[in-house]
């Protein structure tokens, strides 16, 4: 098997180009979800970091949905239901984080550190 | 000893998707006593970038950020130390106080052995021209590691604790006031407050000057740089 394979300069420049334009791709849908937490929360603009698992996690969660939505051949059977639940779960958790009331969240947190620190 | 329960990924999962507001976020960190969260959390992105300083140019005052992933990891640092110097070895450098603050609790709550790993680290703090209580917690840190048995890091951070350093306001006071600066006063920044006993920059009289140049001497030679709350 050869461990090497050569090829054309413009057939090299073009598979970069692809590969450019794939990465811009995902960081522009980042960069929209970023954009989202801190159009809606102005103050997270200044502790981007802060924000980054959460926009992680909305970027997963969403691609999976774009990943069922689009045709790509499976049957809805295939979805698995725990894993639909999950997802749905999380998006709705996620956007009411995003939107809801603030001691709405604060409430729902507490929740979680009294479990957490018993 | 109490034992901590682990959290489920669903758990830590539904915990990511509440912090989408900065103050959730510090609520979340602020409140939380379980070392078990640790590990999850570190997995899922945090622990890992601290804030930077916000210089503030119309002010000429920097901002420093608090990280209150850094105030949980100096709480866990008595419960789970293992755990908090393999993150600690993780995180970059930064110029932010808050953080060097919060990170020098977190040596000193655990065993001396693993704090002296650290030593190195908390020597770049030092060079940082702004500090706030970072002088007092490395006394501390110095004598935990000196009565401990680890002569040889104890020694390494007094030395640079100690260390005698040129003024880095001398040239501008030169320039402003033409102050001759004598070589003791270039070596010692002491000898240089002597000569100038307001502190005070002429420049900064009219709300110019750098953040430095209104500050009050600390130890190491450097300033102390009015901090702005950044809640």
């Amino acid at each position: 098997m050869p461990t090497a394979v050569s090829f054309p300069p413009d057939i090299a420049r073009l598979i970069a180009e692809l590969i450019a334009d794939h990465e811009a791709t995902r960081e522009k849908s980042r960069d929209a979800a970023e954009k989202l937490l801190i159009g809606l929360n102005p103050e997270n603009d200044i502790s981007r970091d802060a924000i980054r698992p959460t926009v992680t996690l909305w970027l997963d969660v969403t691609n999976w949905f774009m990943g069922i939505t689009h045709d790509s051949g499976r049957k809805d059977s295939v979805v698995d239901d725990a894993e639909l639940r999950k997802n749905f779960a999380l998006f709705e958790t996620a956007l009411l984080g995003i939107g809801q009331q603030f001691f709405t969240t604060t409430d729902a947190l507490d929740e979680i550190l009294v479990d957490a620190n018993s | 000893m109490k034992s901590w329960w682990t959290p489920t990924p669903e758990q830590i999962d539904r915990t990511v998707a509440l912090l989408a507001q900065r103050e959730h976020h510090r609520h979340f960190f602020d409140l939380l006593e379980n070392p078990e969260w640790l590990g999850p959390q570190e997995k899922k992105g945090f622990l890992k970038s601290p804030p930077p300083p916000i210089p503030d140019e119309s002010r000429g005052a920097v901002a420093f950020p608090v990280w209150p992933e850094s105030r949980y990891l100096a709480r866990m640092s008595k419960l789970a130390p293992e755990k908090v110097a393999q993150i600690l070895r993780t995180i970059p450098d930064t110029e932010n106080l808050r953080v060097h603050d919060d990170l020098a609790d977190a040596a000193l709550a655990m065993p001396a052995e693993l704090a002296a790993e650290f030593v190195p680290k908390v020597i770049n703090w030092i060079q940082s021209p702004f500090h706030a209580l970072l002088p007092e917690k490395l006394g501390a840190l110095f004598s935990r590691l000196a009565s401990s048995g680890e002569v040889d890091s104890a020694l390494e951070l007094a030395k640079a604790i100690l260390a005698i350093r040129a003024d880095p306001r001398n040239r501008e006071k030169v320039r402003g006031k033409q102050v001759p600066v004598s070589g003791a006063a270039a070596s010692f920044p002491l000898v240089g407050v002597q000569k100038n006993p307001t502190h005070e920059h002429p420049q900064s009289r009219g709300g110019g000057g750098s953040a430095c140049s209104k500050a009050p001497l600390r130890p190491f030679g450097q300033c102390r740089a009015p901090i702005s709350e950044s809640r």
